[in-house]
């Protein structure tokens, strides 16, 4: 192959910085405030849990409400210069549930979430085999194998149903929301389908078809005397 | 295909097998083998120039072109 050295150099950089990526993100994720500040409220949710007579809690994060144009009721006192004026606005809330028991809602959404997590999961670790293994066939020369388009086209299925299981979990969890916030000032909004990610499925899937054809061109070269 | 392969013809005439005719014109016996079975979809001119000179005959001696029903009848 003509450009092989080339090829496997910048591949290994590629690798290399997803790797890298992947263990700033999730080390970013673990050492975070955040996490720290939801796990232990998860924790405690758990622990009262286990209570005798408990009241059944559910915790609700990043709930978006609706926006009205120019009401930013909130002012804030600005520190640095007290010519500057800043109005601020609510637009999302965290809620504490307790007592809520709405079980086709709960399950349904949780249970979407959690398939959600999990195909995203499931394609960290595809993504870092996939890579593994097109760095391995392009030292045997065999990138356009039926194993790696297989490979691709997981992962764009994997993108695009995880992004719709989420969405479809969130509209859940903010339909409940909307009922039991009905007739106070909060009114929860759909933050709507991430087509990010489902073009970004499209594209990858796109790129799987330009593998099939790769692989063809590879079986009549193959069949070539 | 359209296109048969006659090789086998050839190679009876001059009395070379398949090893032998693979070993002179450079290419494997397995290749050789797909090219006389019509497994083949392609050749190079380069291999068959070399064909053509130890088999000593013209490329049409060893490819022919079967219109499609013809190709129909003979399967």
């Amino acid at each position: 192959m003509k450009h092989k050295s080339g090829i496997l150099l910048r591949l290994n950089i590629y690798y290399g910085i997803f790797l890298a990526i992947l263990f700033i993100a999730v080390a970013d994720i673990f050492f975070s405030r955040e996490f720290k500040v939801g796990f232990q409220e998860g924790f405690q949710v758990g622990l009262e849990a286990c209570q005798p007579n408990h009241l059944k809690t559910e915790l609700h994060l990043k709930i978006p409400l609706e926006r009205k144009a120019g009401k930013y009721q909130i002012p804030v006192n600005c520190q640095v210069d007290s010519n500057i004026l800043i109005s601020t606005r609510i637009t999302e809330i965290d809620a504490m549930i307790k007592g809520a028991y709405s079980p086709l809602y709960s399950t349904l959404k949780d249970l979407l979430q959690t398939l959600g997590v999990l195909c995203y999961l499931i394609i960290v670790i595809i993504l870092t085999l996939i890579l593994s293994s097109i760095r391995k066939s392009i030292k045997k020369g065999n990138i356009f194998s039926r194993n790696n388009i297989k490979l691709i086209r997981t992962i764009a299925i994997l993108i695009i149903s995880s992004s719709l299981l989420i969405t479809l979990g969130r509209y859940l969890e903010i339909q409940q929301m909307t009922q039991l916030l009905a007739g106070t000032e909060w009114k929860p909004v759909w933050d709507g389908i991430n087509y990010k990610e489902i073009i970004l499925g499209l594209i990858i899937l796109i790129i799987g078809e330009i593998f099939v054809f790769g692989y063809d061109l590879k079986e009549e070269q193959k069949l070539t005397i | 295909m359209a296109i048969r392969v006659n090789i086998d013809v050839m190679m009876a005439r001059r009395k070379m097998s398949l090893n032998e005719l693979a070993e002179k014109v450079d290419i494997t016996p397995a290749n050789l083998s797909i090219l006389k079975t019509g497994k083949a979809k392609a050749i190079r001119f380069s291999t068959l120039e070399a064909v053509c000179r130890i088999l000593e005959c013209q490329p049409g001696d060893i490819l022919e072109y079967l219109p499609e029903k013809e190709e129909d009848k003979e399967q």
